[in-house]
């Protein structure tokens, strides 16, 4: 028997949402169509991160948080629509997607860069940490992230994405491909590719954190 | 095997998705490339190295910031035919507007930058 007030780990507050987060995604979307407000509330907070995850591996840390909401409200509005063929991860992270890719473009034409700059890889110099930086504080997972994140934006926002829902999201080739319109040899190939350029451009870092 | 078709196999090789004759072509070409079998390190280490990381999370519950936005389209999926379609009008004027600013904004920015180069 649960409490009727009962604090879930995702601080959900009442045992219907509680009971809830044992259900599962195609329940909760039925849920919320049928009218259930507290099902969108569970299905949010089972997926911000991921999504905040991925928004902030594509994007940068700083739009992470406002892209998140802008998924949401796209997930919201075409909620209707979800007709199930894919998981519902799979259907969320290609809007979240999408969301990131509008928003590089919209930057690059404030930023005055043509489409084709953008998608083109930038010196591996650029925006780089400097190398000089205390070994010990580049040991740190903070320090890693940070300058994992300036070593991605250094990327074409395509590789981002493969790596970004590969190696961060730990999606299967076959989503991934679902995701980015893509088939399971071009999403590998691709992906390698992607690999390899960010750890030609991570190496520097890499001796660093072999001598912290 | 050559290099580049070596370096080509290496993710997969890495994630076990590579079939059983590949992998001992691989492994031979390895054995005689000091090159490739630094690159293939260099590769694992990497992937050790982001694959290790957390994700990134969100400071707080984003919920309740998310909730007024929620509030918001639930109410219009309640508006009749008529409303919905001025609310849609509403819409596609704002992202006009959005669009006709940032276009003026761009062709603006340029035409100073053009001006100041003579």
């Amino acid at each position: 028997m649960i409490p009727a007030e009962v604090k879930s780990p995702e601080g959900i507050g009442t045992a219907a949402s509680y009971e809830m987060e044992f259900d599962s995604d195609s329940v909760l979307i039925r849920r919320h169509l049928g009218g259930d407000r507290r099902a969108f509330e569970v299905l949010f907070k089972r997926y911000q991160t991921p999504v905040f995850n991925l928004c902030s591996r594509i994007v940068g840390g700083e739009d992470a948080h406002d892209l998140t909401q802008d998924v949401f409200c796209n997930v919201l509005r075409a909620l209707h629509r979800f007709r199930g063929e894919a998981k519902f991860s799979t259907w969320l992270f290609s809007i979240a997607k999408n969301v990131c890719l509008n928003r590089l473009r919209h930057d690059a034409v404030i930023r005055e860069e043509s489409l084709d700059e953008m998608f083109e890889e930038k010196p591996a110099s650029d925006g780089l940490p400097d190398l000089s930086a205390d070994v010990e504080r580049i040991a740190e997972t903070h320090e890693v992230q940070r300058i994992v994140g300036s070593v991605l934006a250094t990327l074409p926002p395509e590789q981002r994405m493969l790596i970004a829902l590969r190696d961060f999201e730990q999606l299967s080739y076959e989503e991934i491909g679902r995701i980015a319109d893509m088939s399971v040899s071009n999403v590998k190939s691709r992906l390698h590719r992607a690999r390899m350029a960010f750890k030609d451009r991570f190496k520097p870092y890499l001796k660093l954190l072999r001598e912290g | 095997m050559d290099c580049r078709e070596a370096k080509e196999l290496m993710s997969d090789y890495l994630e076990q998705y590579l079939a059983e004759p590949e992998v001992a072509r691989l492994t031979e070409h390895l054995a005689g490339c000091g090159g490739c079998r630094g690159e293939l390190a260099e590769l694992e280490e990497t992937l050790r190295v982001v694959h290790g990381l957390p994700a990134e999370a969100p400071v707080g519950d984003l919920w309740d910031e998310f909730a007024p936005k929620f509030a918001e389209i639930c109410a219009e999926s309640r508006l009749g035919v008529m409303d919905r379609i001025g609310l849609y009008f509403a819409h596609l004027f704002m992202a006009i507007s959005e669009g006709w600013e940032i276009f003026v904004t761009t062709v603006t920015h340029r035409r100073l930058r053009y001006t100041a180069g003579d």
